[in-house]
C-alpha cells in the first residue's frame, strides 16, 4: 500500500482545475506519488502563467483600433492594403472585434485552443503548422546546448568554488567573465570568420547542399525532423556527421553565456555550502575529498543552481532564437525573420509570441522536473506550501 | 564616505568607472570629436561615393576606415556612443521607475493584491524579449496600415519606411517617432527590479518609522513615495546600472539580426558583415569593419556590469563578487594598530569567573584585535572608573568597544568591576557590548538582561 499523501492545502482547487469528481479525487490522492503531484502542480501554475501572459498580449492588441485588429484574421489572398473597408467591417463583426476586452479575449483564446492561429501573408501559410514543422530544429539545438551547459556549468562552478583562489578558480572566473561580457552575435561572427571562412572545419546553416542532394536521392525519410536523430534512424552516418558539423558553432555560442552564469551561481552557492557542518562531519568520518564534492556537495547545490536556470529560461530561449537567426538554422525563429522582411505580418508575430511563451514554460517545466527528480527537498517543499 | 572609500579600493570598480566615464565624455563631446557635415544622416557620415561598395582602410580622411557605402567608422563609433548611452539610460530609468513603483505598491498593499501583482511580474518573466520586440513592431505596423499608410520593414539597413499617399494623421506621425525597441526593452526588463523592491518593502512595511508615518496620517502614496521607496531602492539601482549595458547590447543584437532597432553600432556591423563572414572576407583582412565597433560594444557592456558589481558590494558587502581580494583589506593588514594576532592565552578561559569560562568553552573566539599593545584610551577609562567617574569611563570604554580595541582587556576589566560594583547596570551593559562585539550574543544578552533587572 502506498503512503497516503493528504497534506495538500489547496488540492480542492487543483482537482477542480483538473475537472475531477470526488471519487477520482480520492483515487488521485491515494495513488499519486509526490513527484507526480509536484508535476501536476507545476503544470497548473504554468497554465496560469500562460493565461496571464496571453491576456497581457491581447491587451497589447487591444491598444490598436479594431480595423487594425481585423488584420489578424485576414484570410489567404486578401492580405495587406488590398483588403477593402467593407471586408474589414465584416471581419470585425464575425470575430467580435468591437466587443469588450474580456469577450474578445475569450474568443481569441478559443481560437488558440482550437488551433486556428491565423494566416500569415508573408509565409503564405497558416501560422501554427509553419511554427510546428520548424520546431524540431530548434529543439535539437536547445537540447544539445542544455546537455552541454548544465553538467559543465555545475562541475566547473563546484570545482572552482571548492578551492576559491586556486588556479582553476582564477581560470574559471576569467573565462566566465569573458563568456558573459561577449555578446553572442559578436562571438558567432568571430567563430564563423575563423572556423568557416578561414579553416572550413565547421559550417553555419542547417545542412550543406551536397548532403541535401544526396539525402534527396537516397530517399531520406524525416521521422522526427531533427537531423541528427533522423540520420541515425535512416542509417546514414555521413549525414549525421554533417549535421553535427553544422551544430557545433551554434551550440557552443549558446552554451558559453549560460555556462558562465550557471557556473558563477554554483560557485557562489558552494562557497556558502563548503563550511556547513555536514561537510565537516563527512570529512571527519574520512570521506574522500572527491566524493565529498561529487556526492555530498553536488546534491545540496543542485536545487539553488537550477532555480537560477529556471528564472533565466526566457533569456535562454531568446538566445536560442538569436543564434538560430545568425547561423541560419531554419528553426522557429525563421517565422519572425520572414515576417519582418517586407510588409507587416501581425498574425505571425502574435502566434510566434504565444508559441515562444509556451516554449519557455516547457523549458521551465523540464528544469523543474529535473530538479524535483534529483532533490527530494524540492518536491516536498512545493507540496507543503 | 566609508562606502566611497570601499568602492575605490577595488581596481575592478576603477576600471568600470573609467570606462563609463570615458563613454560619457565621448558621448557629450561627440560634436567636437567628429563634427558632422551636410551629408551626415544621424550617426552616419559619408566620406566618398556611396556607390563604392568596398570598405577602404584607414587614411587621413577617415581615421578608422570606411564600410561599404563609404560610411566613416570613426564618426559612427563616436556618435554611436552618444546614441547608446542615451538609449541605455532611457531603458534603465524607465524600467527602474516602473519596476520600483510596481514592486512598492504591491508590497505596500500586500495580501491578495501583492500575490496577484507579483504573479503578473512572474508571467512577464516567461516572455522572451525577442518575441516582444517583433510583436510590438508588428502592432505599430498594422496600426499605421489601418490608417491608410503602407509600411515596409527593413527596406534598406536603416529601419522601417512608411509611405503615406496623403498627409499622415498626427497619431501615425507619433507612432513613427516612437522607438518600439526602447518600449519593449522597458516592458521586459522591469520585473527583477519589481521583485527585489517588493521583498524590501515587505520587510520594511512594519518598521517603526512607517508605522509612525501612518499614525501621523500619511496617505499611502506619500508613505510609498517618501518613506518606503527611498529605503528600498538600493539593490534596484544595481540592477538598473546593469540594464544600461545589457539593453544596449540587446539593441545592437536585434539590429544586427535584422529585426528592427536603430543601434548605429549594430547597423554598421550588419553593413560590414559580408566583408568579415562572407566569401573572401576575413577578420584580419578587413579588421576596421569589425574590430572598433565590436570593442566599443563589449567595453560598454563590461563597464556598466563592473560598475553594477561595485555598487552591489558597497550596498551589500556580503555579496562578494570577486572572491575577497581587496586593496583596502590588504592595506588594513599592514596598518600599525593591527599587528599580527598575538598569541596570548585567552583571558576568558582563565577569567576569575569560572561560569563564564565554562560557558564559552568550545566557541570560537575571534576578537578583531588581539593586539598586546594597549590603546591610550584604555588607561583613561581605567583611571576614570577608579575615580568612580562613570560618565567618562563609559564614554571611553564605549569608544574602545566600538572600534574593537583591546577587547580582551576590557572584558576582564568589566568582569572585575562587576564583582566590585555588582549593582551598577552600566558595567553590565558595557560587558554586554563587549560580548556583542566578540560575537557571543547569548552571553551578551544575559549581561543586558542583568542590567535591565538592576534598573527596574
Amino acid at each position: 500500500m502506498r503512503q497516503l499523501y493528504t497534506v495538500i492545502p489547496d488540492w480542492e482547487e487543483l482537482c477542480a482545475a483538473l475537472f475531477l469528481n470526488s471519487w477520482s479525487k480520492i483515487i488521485v490522492i491515494i495513488l499519486m506519488p509526490p513527484f507526480l503531484q509536484f508535476l501536476i502542480r507545476r503544470l497548473f501554475s504554468a497554465f496560469v502563467s500562460l493565461v496571464i501572459i496571453t491576456m497581457v498580449l491581447y491587451a497589447g492588441v487591444m491598444l490598436t483600433p479594431p480595423e487594425a485588429r481585423a488584420r489578424l484574421y485576414l484570410p489567404p489572398g486578401k492580405g495587406g492594403d488590398r483588403a477593402s473597408e467593407a471586408f474589414i467591417g465584416v471581419l470585425i463583426r464575425t470575430h467580435h472585434l468591437d466587443e469588450p476586452y474580456l469577450v474578445q479575449y475569450f474568443y481569441w483564446a478559443k481560437s488558440l485552443l482550437t488551433g486556428s492561429w491565423g494566416y500569415s501573408p508573408t509565409l503564405n501559410a497558416d501560422v501554427l503548422p509553419s511554427l510546428l514543422h520548424r520546431t524540431p530544429a530548434t529543439l535539437e539545438l536547445a537540447l544539445y546546448s542544455l546537455l552541454l551547459l548544465i553538467p559543465l556549468g555545475l562541475a566547473s562552478g563546484l570545482i572552482s568554488g571548492w578551492r576559491p583562489g586556486g588556479i582553476f578558480d582564477n581560470g574559471f572566473r576569467s573565462l566566465a567573465f569573458l563568456g558573459t561580457s561577449m555578446p553572442s552575435f559578436i562571438l558567432s561572427m568571430i567563430l564563423i570568420a575563423v572556423f568557416y571562412i578561414q579553416l572550413d572545419w565547421l559550417a553555419p546553416g542547417r545542412i550543406d547542399v551536397t548532403t541535401e542532394l544526396k539525402m534527396y536521392r537516397t530517399g531520406f525519410v524525416e521521422y522526427t525532423g531533427a537531423l541528427t536523430l533522423d540520420s541515425l534512424l535512416n542509417g546514414q552516418i555521413d549525414v549525421f556527421f554533417a549535421a553535427i558539423r553544422h551544430l557545433i558553432m551554434p551550440v557552443f555560442t549558446l552554451s558559453i553565456y549560460h555556462w558562465a552564469t550557471l557556473g558563477r551561481i554554483t560557485r557562489a552557492t558552494i562557497l556558502n555550502e563548503r563550511g556547513k557542518e555536514y561537510i565537516t562531519a563527512a570529512r571527519a568520518r574520512g570521506v574522500k575529498e572527491s566524493s565529498l564534492i561529487w556526492k555530498h556537495a553536488l546534491r545540496a547545490i543542485l536545487a539553488p543552481s537550477l532555480t537560477a536556470m529556471v528564472l533565466s529560461a526566457a533569456s535562454i530561449v531568446t538566445g536560442l532564437f538569436v543564434i538560430e537567426i545568425i547561423f541560419g538554422l531554419t528553426g522557429v525563429s525563421q517565422v519572425i525573420v520572414i515576417s519582418m522582411n517586407s510588409s507587416p505580418d501581425a498574425p505571425a508575430a502574435l502566434g510566434f509570441a504565444v508559441y515562444s511563451v509556451i516554449m519557455v514554460l516547457g523549458l521551465m517545466f523540464v528544469l523543474d522536473a529535473i530538479q524535483a527528480l534529483l532533490d527530494p527537498r524540492v518536491r516536498e517543499e512545493v507540496l507543503k506550501t | 564616505m566609508r562606502a566611497v572609500r570601499f568602492f575605490f579600493s577595488r581596481w575592478q570598480n576603477w576600471i568600470g568607472l573609467l570606462i563609463v566615464l570615458t563613454f560619457t565624455v565621448v558621448a557629450i563631446s561627440a560634436p567636437l570629436l567628429s563634427p558632422p557635415d551636410k551629408d551626415t544622416q544621424g550617426s552616419f557620415k559619408k566620406v566618398g561615393r556611396s556607390t563604392d561598395r568596398t570598405p577602404h582602410p584607414p587614411d587621413e580622411i577617415s581615421i578608422l576606415g570606411t564600410v561599404p557605402g563609404q560610411i566613416d567608422v570613426y564618426h559612427t563609433l563616436i556618435w554611436g556612443a552618444r546614441e547608446a548611452l542615451q538609449f541605455g539610460l532611457l531603458v534603465a530609468i524607465g524600467a527602474f521607475v516602473f519596476g520600483t513603483l510596481f514592486g512598492a505598491i504591491a508590497g505596500y498593499f500586500g495580501g491578495f493584491i501583492n500575490s496577484l501583482m507579483m504573479r503578473i511580474a512572474d508571467a512577464f518573466l516567461t516572455f522572451p524579449v525577442l518575441a516582444g520586440v517583433v510583436f510590438l513592431q508588428q502592432l505599430v505596423a498594422i496600426t499605421i496600415e489601418s490608417m491608410g499608410g503602407i509600411y515596409w520593414f527593413n527596406l534598406y539597413y536603416f529601419g522601417p519606411v512608411v509611405d503615406f499617399q496623403f498627409t499622415p494623421p498626427p497619431f501615425a506621425v507619433f507612432l513613427m517617432k516612437v522607438d518600439p525597441i526602447l518600449i519593449s526593452l522597458i516592458i521586459f526588463s522591469w520585473m527583477p527590479i519589481a521583485r527585489i523592491v517588493n521583498t524590501m518593502v515587505i520587510t520594511l512595511k512594519n518598521a517603526d518609522f512607517i508605522q509612525a508615518a501612518r499614525a501621523l496620517g500619511g496617505s499611502p502614496a506619500r508613505i510609498i513615495l517618501r518613506h518606503l521607496i527611498p529605503n528600498a531602492v538600493g539593490p534596484a539601482i544595481v540592477l538598473a546600472a546593469r540594464d544600461v549595458g545589457s539593453s544596449v547590447i540587446m539593441q545592437a543584437t536585434i539590429t544586427f539580426i535584422g529585426l528592427g532597432g536603430a543601434s548605429a553600432w549594430g547597423i554598421l556591423l550588419s553593413i560590414g558583415r559580408n566583408w568579415v563572414i562572407g566569401p573572401g572576407g576575413g577578420l584580419l583582412r578587413y579588421w576596421w569593419v569589425f574590430l572598433p565597433v565590436t570593442i566599443a560594444i563589449i567595453l560598454f557592456g563590461v563597464g556598466w556590469n563592473l560598475l553594477g558589481d561595485g555598487l552591489l558590494e558597497v550596498l551589500d558587502p556580503a555579496a562578494n563578487a570577486y572572491g575577497g581580494k581587496s586593496l583596502f583589506r590588504q592595506k588594513q593588514k599592514k596598518g600599525k594598530n593591527d599587528a599580527q594576532p598575538a598569541k596570548i592565552p585567552d583571558p576568558i578561559r582563565h577569567s576569575p569567573n569560572p561560569d563564564l569560562a565554562l560557558k564559552t568553552r568550545g566557541t570560537l573566539l575571534t576578537p578583531m584585535s588581539n593586539s598586546a599593545e594597549k590603546h591610550p584610551v584604555l588607561q583613561t577609562a581605567r583611571d576614570a572608573l577608579a575615580k568612580k567617574d562613570f560618565e567618562h569611563a563609559v564614554h571611553a570604554y564605549s569608544h574602545l568597544i566600538k572600534h574593537r580595541r583591546n577587547l580582551n582587556e576590557i572584558r576582564q576589566d568589566m568582569i572585575d568591576y562587576a564583582r566590585q560594583f555588582p549593582n551598577q547596570p552600566i558595567i553590565w551593559n558595557l560587558l554586554g557590548d563587549v560580548l556583542t562585539q566578540e560575537g557571543k550574543h547569548e552571553y551578551a544578552e544575559k549581561a543586558y538582561e542583568h542590567a535591565r533587572s538592576l534598573t527596574s
